[in-house]
């Protein structure tokens, strides 16, 4: 009968036709059910393993699948918030500088301030909270330690405590916020900045709401 | 039912020291030179009937001068450096600045510029300093007379740069100048002053004379003081219990204050306060005070002159005491602050035998060593 007859060659199983590998899928089926503690089943010879209840080894996602965000490690590797020490030059920030007045001048409406209206100048002055402040070219006009005074410099960098500067020599300084009181100029107005009610990095700057503090000193 | 004394604010403190001139340590050298700021000189001599000449020309002829609107850059000149603050002793201090809540400026014989300004000043100049012994306070100290301290040192730079753009404000000091050459005439930096175009008189000193006649004077000796753990001793001369430091501090005192003793004492509206007991009736006495701005220097020539006086006369006891300014903002090389007073003043009563008493009041925000 019909029945016993062997299966046609055609549909046969393709794997059968490897020899070679017979015994490699084996091989890495045990490995990834290893845990990851051992490292080569040469450690297994004379143990025996379970491999019922394995819990999979944690596969690092891949970049751009599924997470938007990069880790803190990752950061670290990419070097984001580092600054080359040396060899930064001043007149290479000018265009920045003048790219950072456009953008004010865009987002505040400078006429404001010439009106009466009171609550003009607190549209501009919400405004200004949150304005990204990377290429202004701010002076410390008051501070609890002396020797900070007078720095002048374009904003490189604005972490949470921290403002970095290019000052006119080509060095950078670090000021810290909380101790200083900065003041930038735009188009014949003086802005002051309250170093110690700005210690927020710039990006929750966006979002946060800012309380009034009882008072602004230093 | 008398109210317990728990939280009762110091107000001051008074230091008495018991030595004598010949000691080889000369403690009375350093109080009198390191008390730069002094306004009044008060003198007491019982038995004389005359100032003596000498120390009146020398308190007279004290040459101070206030000068108007200077401003700091001012004390960074090259010429003032080298012509006066390194070739004696110079001194400033601000007139019309109170020390407890505005910036007061002071430039120190030992050629240091201190500048005792306030928080707010503090955080606007930029010039490096520390934080005052009293609060909201801050010392700034500035040695003019250092050798690296010129044009191309940085310190020297953000000075200048401090003094001619942040803080150009202008003040009014009373000056004065100590050649170490003799030969130089001390008026010669009102010459300098004028030849800047600054305003510069002569201080006017103020003098007061008073003569008395039959003048009840407490009876004590070197030895009658008391201090922790000694009684007041009984020498043979003072007879019974003679007065001790506290009651002869207080009557000088009144003294110069010309307090009416002559009274009965109790009973009386006005005051009844009475010469301490024991005491005796000297002839004459003479009470004279002099206000101007005298140098440590001249203090320490004054007290010269009334240590020979003393020998010479033959003089039982004298005394001299010395008022310091109540906004300077240093006393005896610490920081001096007003709280509610400023007292920083120091009696010497000298006697016979070289002996001496030296008595310090200070206020409450004052620390001397």
């Amino acid at each position: 009968m019909d029945l016993y007859t062997k299966l046609p060659q055609s549909i046969k199983c393709p794997v059968s036709q490897e020899k070679g590998s017979k015994k490699k899928p084996i091989r890495e089926y045990l490995t990834d059910s290893l845990p990851a503690r051992y490292t080569g089943f040469e450690a297994l010879e004379h143990k025996a393993h379970v491999l019922d209840s394995v819990r999979k080894k944690w596969q690092k996602p891949e970049k751009g699948k599924g997470r938007n965000r990069l880790s803190v490690n990752d950061r670290r590797k990419l070097n984001i918030f580092e600054l080359k020490a040396e060899g930064l030059r001043f007149e290479d920030y000018l265009p920045l500088h003048r790219l950072w007045q456009d953008y004010m001048r865009s987002i505040l409406d400078l006429s404001r301030y010439n009106s009466t209206d009171p609550n003009h100048s607190k549209l501009n002055n919400e405004r200004l909270l949150k304005a990204d402040f990377h290429g202004c070219l701010v002076v410390v006009r008051k501070t609890k330690c002396p020797s900070l005074l007078g720095l002048a410099g374009i904003v490189l960098m604005e972490t949470k405590n921290m403002v970095k500067i290019i000052a006119k020599d080509n060095k950078i300084k670090c000021i810290p916020k909380a101790s200083c009181m900065f003041s930038f100029q735009l188009d014949g107005f003086l802005f002051t900045i309250h170093g110690n009610q700005f210690c927020v990095s710039a990006a929750q700057r966006t979002k946060r709401k800012f309380k009034q503090k009882a008072t602004v000193e230093l | 039912m008398a109210a317990s004394m728990n939280d009762v604010l110091n107000t001051g403190k008074l230091v008495f020291e018991r030595s004598s001139f010949k000691n080889e340590k000369e403690n009375h050298k350093m109080t009198i030179l390191n008390q730069y700021f002094n306004h009044t000189v008060q003198l007491l001599l019982p038995g004389t009937e005359d100032l003596p000449a000498d120390m009146d020309t020398l308190l007279i002829q004290e040459a101070s001068f206030l000068v108007r609107e200077v401003p700091l850059s001012f004390f960074l000149n090259e010429e003032f450096i080298e012509g006066f603050v390194k070739s004696g002793l110079m001194q400033a201090l601000s007139v019309g600045t109170c020390v407890d809540n505005e910036n007061c400026i002071a430039l120190l014989p030992t050629g240091v510029l201190l500048l005792s300004v306030c928080t707010d000043t503090y955080q606007d100049i930029g010039l490096e300093g520390r934080p005052s012994e009293w609060p909201n306070k801050h010392v700034i100290e500035i040695d003019l007379t250092d050798k690296n301290f010129r044009s191309g040192n940085k310190l020297h730079a953000r000075t200048k740069s401090c003094f001619n753009e942040r803080w150009t404000l202008k003040w009014d000091f009373l000056v004065n100048w100590t050649p170490k050459d003799p030969k130089i005439c001390s008026t010669s930096i009102q010459n300098y002053f004028k030849h800047q175009n600054i305003v510069c008189n002569r201080l006017k000193f103020t003098k007061h004379v008073q003569k008395h006649k039959q003048l009840m004077v407490p009876t004590f000796c070197p030895d009658s003081f008391e201090c922790s753990g000694k009684q007041i001793m009984q020498s043979g001369d003072c007879g019974e219990r003679p007065c001790d430091q506290y009651e002869v501090f207080e009557w000088l005192g009144a003294c110069a204050l010309g307090v009416e003793m002559t009274g009965n004492g109790v009973g009386d509206y006005i005051s009844n306060y009475t010469c301490p007991s024991p005491n005796t009736t000297v002839p004459a006495a003479v009470c004279a005070s002099y206000s101007s701005m005298f140098s440590s220097h001249t203090i320490q020539l004054l007290m010269e002159k009334l240590r020979d006086f003393m020998q010479t006369k033959d003089q039982r006891w004298c005394s001299v005491t010395v008022h310091g300014f109540m906004d300077a903002p240093v006393a005896w090389r610490r920081d001096h602050g007003f709280h509610s007073n400023g007292d920083n003043l120091y009696t010497f009563v000298l006697f016979q035998n070289g002996d001496y008493w030296q008595i310090r009041a200070l206020g409450p925000q004052d620390n001397c060593v």
